[in-house]
């Protein structure tokens, strides 16, 4: 009986892509946020999930304040295939209707930044942090009445 | 501790004015310390009032036709507004579900408090596509509060049946939880053992379903007898579940909801109440 072979190509479990992933990409933003928790009393925190079926992979980061006692706030989400980076649809502020479009191989990382930017300066963000930041407080106040 | 939980879709609100009163005496009769109350018109100062005000709504958004109320001595909040909103879907869509953390000595349960969309709308294809979408909203939530006991329940517009419910790629919900299956179903559902008219063992009568419906008489996809209303455990929630405490209920003190035969949607509604019970 013949050895079976192991034709195995080891790899170190990274993919070898001089690009950066979304994940990484958006687990950056949510670092920044996070670095101004204390001001904001808001933190960000990002999770994967296989979406609705298996050909996409879904990152969202999710704003929560810092009193909010789990409370949460679709902020951004990535949708790529789940074999390959692009194309990454973007979509922010609790994601139904509020689509940012798809960011191609050819745009790149450059095409998410410019994305990433127009969400960070759109109204609804300074809004979004501003409320989270009043429901914290609401609910930080109601647990001591408690 | 043990938590008892009551569920009602009043959506025909009793045209003869009896919605109010059995309201009041259902909560008299059973204490539930959570009351998921659906398609309700009355406001929740109303309705705080038939429980004597010692339940208290809290559910933020005043547009949400689920709304939820639980006993002040709860830690108990609402998680996530108007924003389970997906992707393409409408408001409508998006104000079907109500989403709750309770706090439990060190343990946090997620409480889904739905109206799924119904077969009125949605055919079963598209319920099966929501349910997917809902599912992988409750799995982010999981992970987010850093939890696995969730409980997902209401009027589910589903029976326990529908692929929506039962299949491997939805939610996942079976009449059984064993661990020397091949395959571990991510929800029990408990309402599989409330359909038929009898009592396994005891022979004693009960009411088939929880919503009674004449279908179209071309229709093969309809049934005069639904168990469309439920609850869905997480598994390794079940240990907290009480069984025998799962209860369809037709009377309420003289509110007769339902017979056997039919139930009493002119006077109630076309929706009869559920009651279950977690011990923590």
């Amino acid at each position: 009986m013949k050895d079976i072979k192991e034709v195995w190509s080891n790899f170190d479990g990274t993919s070898d892509s001089e690009e950066n992933m979304p994940y990484k990409i958006l687990q950056a933003q949510a670092d920044a946020i996070n670095k101004n928790k204390a001001t904001y009393e808001v933190f960000a925190t990002v999770i994967t999930s296989s979406g609705d079926n298996s050909k996409v992979i879904k990152h969202i980061l999710y704003l929560l304040p810092v009193y909010g006692n789990g409370y949460n706030y679709r902020y951004i989400e990535f949708t790529q295939p789940v074999d390959d980076i692009y194309p990454v649809s973007i979509q922010a502020f609790q994601a139904g209707n509020n689509d940012f479009g798809s960011v191609s191989r050819e745009q790149g990382e450059n095409g998410i930044y410019e994305t990433l930017t127009k969400i960070f300066h759109d109204l609804r963000t300074k809004v979004a942090f501003t409320q989270l930041k009043s429901i914290g407080r609401n609910m930080k106040d109601w647990k001591e009445e408690l | 501790m043990k938590l008892d939980i009551l569920f009602w879709n009043i959506r025909n609100r009793g045209k003869l004015g009896q919605i109010k009163p059995a309201i009041r005496d259902l909560y008299k009769k059973y204490k539930p310390k959570i009351f998921l109350l659906i398609e309700s018109d009355l406001t929740d100062t109303e309705t705080e009032a038939l429980f004597n005000n010692e339940l208290k709504s809290i559910t933020i958004s005043g547009k949400k036709t689920v709304r939820m109320f639980a006993h002040t001595s709860l830690i108990i909040n609402q998680i996530n507004d108007k924003d389970i909103s997906f992707p393409n879907a409408s408001i409508q869509l998006n104000q079907r579900v109500v989403t709750f953390k309770l706090v439990s000595g060190k343990e946090s349960i997620l409480l889904f408090g739905t109206h799924f969309p119904s077969k009125y709308s949605y055919e079963i294809e598209s319920q099966y596509k929501i349910m997917r979408e809902w599912q992988d909203y409750i799995d982010s939530q999981e992970k987010l509060q850093q939890t696995n006991k969730s409980i997902f329940f209401g009027d589910l517009n589903m029976n326990p049946f529908d692929y929506a419910l039962y299949q491997d790629d939805s939610i996942f919900a079976h009449p059984v939880i064993s661990t020397n299956t091949t395959y571990n179903p991510s929800f029990y559902n408990p309402m599989w053992s409330l359909m038929g008219d009898f009592i396994y063992k005891t022979n004693k009568s009960k009411v088939p379903g929880s919503y009674y419906f004449v279908p179209n008489r071309f229709s093969v996809r309809e049934f005069h007898w639904n168990c469309i209303d439920g609850v869905l455990v997480k598994s390794n929630l079940l240990p907290n579940f009480v069984k025998k405490e799962l209860e369809i209920i037709t009377q309420i003190n003289k509110h007769k909801l339902a017979s056997n035969h039919e139930i009493f949607s002119d006077d109630y509604s076309d929706h009869l109440p559920i009651k279950f019970q977690l011990k923590l």
